[in-house]
């Protein structure tokens, strides 16, 4: 029953480096969560919409990458919905919308993070519908 | 008690008015006799925060029917009332507190439990105590005995992760509430939640390269007290109590804890894979970058 004890064995027992593991780099969601309910992403949809990377070069090439990782994903980046606000801003449609002109992902970690978040699955071999569970679990507010 | 308070509210500008004036002629003057403060401890998301000017007891005694009269409507304080202010709406010893800021009070009184106010206008002196009036926020404190602290202190001597005991203290005497804050994450899971996936299970840590590591297992119930969903860990990969918080459905967050309560939620996910069958036998736990850090299985993959 001693917590202490036991987180200290558990990181000394993690074989590679834990930091990145640490508590609280975003908000925990709720339990209580309130789910945001997911596009369906439209036939056809491309990425051709994807800023370039000539147009967010300026925020680093770790958003660069980010954005070729949407740009490689459309499909299910568009139906995804997403938690950092910008669902309320006016012509959004998806995930994909934030990386469109007039989009906020080149300066939002949730934008951002969802999107590293869809890639990695999607990668993995997992469903829409997977993705989707594991967004809402590690996004909802 | 009002009586009081308004003579001293008349000369509260008086007061208010050279303090002023002595600190716009010598800008240079700093030390105060009761010196600014201030306090800000968050909880679950939820930030409280006291700016207070801090008065020292300075030998005077007593503090408390002496110092403060008994029957005076007093800022737990100097100077500037004390100031209160909650980030989310919160409840003090099951007083419901709107997010805000607020000026504090107490009615101070020899016998019986002295009354904790909140008053919505935050501009008043400590000769200013306000009127009684429909928009305060009063609760029932009990002083008690307490070691001595010469200089007056808001604090929180205890932090729950749902709350915590706000207290004043000043000379050997405290004043305490417990503060409720509104919680952002569900903690316990459902019976049916916790059959899905409770039973023995094996699981291997994973290296950046993917290659299994440390073995551990895992023995998962649902506390049927507390409703919590608790794992047992054992092996060379860790020993000890693991908290699932759920998130999502089959989606845990790993927190850690104590006698079934949780202390802290980490943001490592634990995923509970389904088969097509519906039944689980595989889990995945996944950092905040969301990289599988640990695989684990059905320690007995015929069982449920």
């Amino acid at each position: 029953m001693n917590g202490h004890p036991t987180r200290r064995a558990f990181l000394a027992a993690l074989p590679f480096s834990f930091a990145a593991l640490a508590v609280g780099r975003r908000p925990l969601g709720a339990g209580l969560v309130v789910l945001l309910e997911h596009p369906e992403p439209r036939l056809g949809i491309d990425g051709s919409g994807v800023l370039p990377a000539g147009a967010v070069e300026a925020f680093g090439s770790d958003v660069v990458e980010i954005y070729d990782m949407v740009r490689e994903i459309p499909e299910v980046a568009d139906g995804i919905a997403c938690y950092c606000g910008c669902a309320a801003m006016p012509n959004y449609r998806s995930l994909l919308t934030c990386y469109h002109q007039g989009g906020m992902a080149m300066g939002c970690r949730i934008c951002q993070g969802e999107a590293q978040l869809a890639y990695r699955r999607a990668q993995e071999g997992q469903t829409l519908d997977q993705i989707r569970r594991a967004i809402d679990a590690r996004f909802a507010r | 008690m009002r009586g009081a308070g308004r003579v001293r509210a008349g000369l509260g500008g008086v007061a208010a008015a050279f303090a002023w004036g002595a600190s716009a002629a010598s800008a240079g003057a700093q030390i105060k006799a009761s010196e600014s403060a201030s306090m800000s401890q968050t909880i679950d998301g939820t930030v409280v925060s006291m700016e207070y000017s801090r008065p020292a007891a300075r030998d005077r005694a007593p503090l408390f029917g002496g110092v403060v009269h008994w029957d005076e409507r007093w800022t737990p304080g100097a100077n500037t009332a004390t100031r209160f202010r909650v980030s989310k709406d919160v409840h003090l010893d099951g007083v419901p507190v709107p997010q805000g800021s607020y000026s504090v009070w107490m009615d101070v009184v020899e016998e019986g439990p002295w009354t904790l106010i909140l008053e919505p206008d935050t501009a008043l002196y400590h000769t200013q105590p306000p009127d009684d009036a429909d928009d305060q926020i009063r609760i029932p404190v009990e002083p008690a005995s307490a070691p001595h602290m010469d200089a007056l202190l808001w604090y929180f001597a205890s932090v729950r992760p749902d709350g915590g005991e706000l207290r004043m203290h000043w000379g050997e005497t405290v004043a305490s509430v417990d503060l409720e804050v509104e919680p952002t994450q569900r903690m316990t899971v459902t019976a049916e939640e916790a059959r899905a996936v409770a039973g023995e299970w094996s699981a291997h840590w994973l290296g950046r390269d993917g290659e299994e590591r440390q073995a551990w297992t895992l023995s998962l119930a649902r506390d049927e007290d507390t409703g919590v969903l608790v794992g047992v860990q054992g092996g060379e990969g860790g020993q000890g109590e693991i908290y699932f918080v759920p998130r999502t459905e089959g989606i845990y967050l790993w927190a850690w804890g104590s006698d079934g309560a949780v202390w802290e939620v980490t943001d490592i996910m634990i995923e509970f894979l389904p088969d097509e069958d519906g039944a689980v036998r595989t889990f995945e736990a996944r950092s905040g970058s969301d990289r599988i850090i640990a695989r684990g299985g059905r320690a007995d993959p015929t069982g449920p």
